[in-house]
């Protein structure tokens, strides 16, 4: 029954944050590997502005956060121009501005942008509505293009986007066209240019499309932003490059910057003298990166994510959550296999302040300090004092020889020798106490192998609990704690041998004495 | 290979640690009447009600300031055993055989002076012999002579008896003989040898030594094997008795056979070590789980329990003669 119990505990400690995490993964987009280096690239835009008789007013149009693509780390620079970031139409500006002079004014702007790793969730988007023809276009020419889409309107999106494409390369071949409208056609390129008559074009053959600037997320450099054709084919948007009307492929990702005819840059005052848009790599820390990412959200779980935290407390509660896997471990290491430790949560303790010491040189101090606490010990048995007294002697002893310790480590300037902070000095001396006693009693060889027992487990503690990939995955999903409890259940109902008695006991288990 | 080591131990009925305390500790012994064997006062005074025999109480010290007083109240006496009334696995006790001008003759022929002796049992008040570290009392009592009958197979010291009762029910015992390496402590942590009993004719069977199973005293090199405990049937009787005195269903009993007195109860354990079950080179589950299947009626008396004991648990003559 009991057992029974302790199971469906374990069940419902596994299932809910099962549950919760498949939540944030499809609901919320959380990455489901929160250690996935996805993309961040590093956006900057640099324009040179000669300052007319009024003086220099541009405009630049900036990337927006959107879903799981996010812009972090923005910065706007000027030298001697005002420089804003607005709203405006949605759209969010950065304005630079400033009165008439001599010199030559830079723009720049730089933006830190992260795409998520593969295509992520796609949200489902809306059918945009058809675009209107422009006013000015005259009824004949308009009649003209319907004529000459009449023979693939009917057919599905993508093949009547594939014809049209071909026009942009100036072919023609799949329509049957009277030769009378391809020349008005041509006659509309040469005035409106070829972009123009090409979503004209489009909106005949009932394809809503848009134009925009952006960048290519790749590494480049280039004077002017990219122009390119979205077109909607069903269900997304098809991108067609303006340039040579070849559907461009998916393993680029684009930045869009400015819709619908829009310039990106524009100077209303002042002359572009010339700009250059720089695109490339930027690597940046995952904790950065989740991090911009919640903290932008205003989703009830994002809000309460522990990345919303200040940076203190979130660092120790990075930590702090594994302690709870350490402390598992240990029990394993203790009812699993048998292994004999100083107290049963001491090595954690020293693990998590082998966090300011280092690893090599903690365990060096622990094991410095156990001899000196023990040879201390010895001298201060020939003094009989009460237990409690004697103990405060030697926490005062082992804190004096750390004080001499960090001096020497500043007169050498060894940083090391003057990280001890952490160290659990008062529960390191009990545990003298201990191994004193222990030496005495069991012999030199049980207290060494306990010695060594807590420094083993606190050593792969160690790693455990400063593994960043552990650390930020359970700080971007805390329910998985939850799991580790479940484990501790079930492990708590371990009734089975540990491995250590395997061996103790082999002898009555050996074939021909087991009793039939 | 570690599944079929396992499997191997499963089928011959060894209890492991976990399985120990998940099933049998924390089922049959309730927490609350845990001082009844880990606090020795309270077993003597417990022992002493239902007419067990028991090494007599000299003197409870109980605060530092009794310390210095303690010789004077010791009036005529001679001999001792000094512990912690908390004390586990044997740790803290000392043994006194005379007191001389210079302070007091151990049992191993050392002198300890007065003052020695009194930190020596300042540091058991402090409690540092005792089972959680906390504030103890220190206990003088009746100095014990172990009959002769083991003195081939003893280095020093007292051996002692263990047996462990489940549900009152005596499953499995050992005699603890001291060593050279446990320094005359009845205790196998420490290195002492301890030696299965057939529980149905009380006779020495195989013997272990830190986890090895040995046929010879390291000591003294006697054969450990056939030797008859004395008074056995009365021990296992005894041994069932501290059922109802300490109300545990899982317990050790650790007995001493005075030269003089007989069979005595020394002390009671909840928490029993899995060791003698490499003594008698059987598993304790098996027994436990024939005890749980026994019929009800079994259950009435000590008496009744320990001939039920007798005659269940008696060594196959295969195994003796192997």
């Amino acid at each position: 029954m009991k057992r029974n119990a302790a199971g469906m505990v374990a069940g419902v400690l596994l299932l809910l944050p099962a549950l919760l995490v498949t939540y944030r993964i499809v609901g919320l987009g959380y990455p489901p590997i929160p250690t996935a280096p996805g993309r961040t690239w590093e956006v900057s835009v640099r324009a040179l502005v000669r300052p007319d008789a009024r003086g220099v007013l541009a405009q630049l149009i900036l990337p927006q956060s959107r879903g799981e693509s996010i812009v972090m780390n923005e910065q706007l620079t000027s030298g001697v121009l005002d420089a804003h970031m607005v709203v405006s139409e949605g759209r969010r500006l950065g304005v630079w501005s400033g009165p008439p002079s001599e010199d030559e004014a830079i723009i720049g702007y730089q933006a830190i942008i992260h795409l998520p790793a593969g295509r992520g969730v796609t949200p489902r988007l809306k059918a945009p509505e058809l675009q209107t023809y422009p006013p000015d276009l005259p009824p004949a020419e308009r009649a003209a293009l319907e004529r000459l889409v009449a023979r693939w309107r009917r057919r599905p999106p993508q093949q009547r986007l594939a014809a049209a494409a071909q026009t942009l390369g100036g072919e023609w071949s799949d329509v049957e066209a009277a030769a009378e409208d391809i020349r008005q056609w041509s006659s509309m390129s040469a005035e409106r240019g070829p972009l123009q008559a090409f979503l004209l074009l489009l909106r005949a053959a009932e394809l809503p499309a848009r134009q925009v600037q952006g960048l290519p997320l790749g590494r480049s450099v280039r004077s002017a932003p990219l122009e390119w054709v979205e077109v909607w084919v069903g269900k997304e948007w098809a991108r067609i490059s303006a340039e040579s009307g070849l559907p461009s492929g998916r393993s680029v990702q684009y930045l869009p910057l400015a819709r619908d005819g829009e310039e990106a840059l524009t100077v209303r005052q002042g002359k572009l003298l010339q700009a250059r848009w720089t695109v490339r790599r930027r690597p940046v820390s995952n904790w950065f990166l989740h991090y911009e990412r919640l903290t932008r959200s205003n989703r009830l779980l994002d809000r309460w994510s522990l990345f919303t935290l200040p940076e203190e407390t979130r660092e120790a509660f990075s930590v702090l959550l594994l302690v709870p896997i350490a402390a598992l471990f240990t029990a394993a290491l203790r009812n699993l296999v048998g292994f004999p430790t100083f107290g049963i949560f001491m090595p954690v303790l020293l693990a998590i302040s082998f966090r300011a010491t280092g690893l090599l040189y903690g365990l060096g101090l622990f094991v410095g300090i156990m001899l000196f606490g023990y040879l201390i010990r010895r001298l201060l048995n020939h003094l009989r004092l009460l237990m409690v007294p004697r103990l405060s002697i030697m926490l005062t002893l082992v804190i004096v020889a750390l004080l001499y310790l960090a001096l020497l480590g500043s007169k050498l300037e060894n940083q090391q020798f003057m990280s001890t902070g952490l160290l659990p000095i008062v529960i390191l001396t009990m545990i003298i106490e201990r191994f004193y006693v222990l030496l005495e009693e069991a012999g030199v060889r049980e207290g060494l192998r306990t010695v060594a027992g807590s420094a083993a487990v606190s050593v792969i503690t160690y790693f455990l609990i400063h593994s960043d990939t552990l650390q930020l995955t359970f700080f971007v999903y805390p329910e998985l704690l939850a799991m580790v409890m479940a484990l501790q259940v079930l492990l708590g109902r371990y009734t089975g041998f540990k491995l250590l008695e395997l061996l103790r006991f082999r002898p009555i288990g050996a074939p021909g004495r087991a009793r039939a | 290979m570690i599944l079929a080591l396992a499997r191997q131990l499963r089928n011959a009925g060894v209890l492991g640690i976990n399985r120990r305390n998940a099933e049998f500790l924390s089922r049959c012994n309730p927490r609350a009447l845990y001082p009844r064997v880990d606090d020795k006062v309270l077993t003597k005074q417990l022992a002493g009600a239902q007419g067990i025999p028991i090494p007599r109480l000299l003197l409870v010290i109980e605060r530092t300031a009794e310390i210095r007083g303690f010789e004077e109240r010791l009036q005529g006496t001679q001999e001792f055993a000094l512990k912690p009334a908390r004390g586990c696995q044997g740790s803290g006790i000392v043994l006194i055989t005379k007191r001389v001008q210079a302070g007091f003759v151990t049992t191993s022929g050392e002198v300890i002076s007065p003052e020695d002796l009194a930190y020596h049992i300042s540091s058991i008040l402090s409690g540092i012999f005792s089972l959680a570290g906390l504030a103890d009392r220190a206990i003088l009592e009746e100095l014990i002579h172990p009959d002769p009958v083991f003195a081939a197979l003893t280095y020093r010291g007292v051996p002692d008896i263990r047996i462990v009762v489940y549900r009152g029910v005596p499953v499995m015992g050992m005699i603890r003989l001291p060593t050279r390496a446990s320094d005359g402590k009845a205790n196998l942590h420490r290195g002492a040898l301890g030696a299965g009993i057939d529980l149905g004719r009380g006779t020495t069977l195989s013997a272990v030594c830190r986890d090895r199973v040995v046929t010879h005293h390291p000591d003294t090199g006697a054969a450990v094997r056939g030797l008859l405990v004395p008074h056995w049937p009365t021990m296992l009787h005894l041994a069932a008795r501290c059922y109802e005195l300490a109300g545990l269903g899982y317990l050790g009993v650790d007995l001493v056979l005075d030269e003089q007195r007989g069979p005595l109860l020394l002390e009671l354990n909840a928490r029993p070590g899995l060791a003698i079950q490499l003594a008698n080179e059987s598993g304790l589950l098996e027994r436990l789980q024939r005890v749980d299947a026994a019929p009800g009626r079994l259950f009435e008396s000590a008496e009744s329990r320990a001939a039920w004991a007798m005659e269940t648990f008696q060594a196959s003559q295969v195994s003796v003669t192997e």
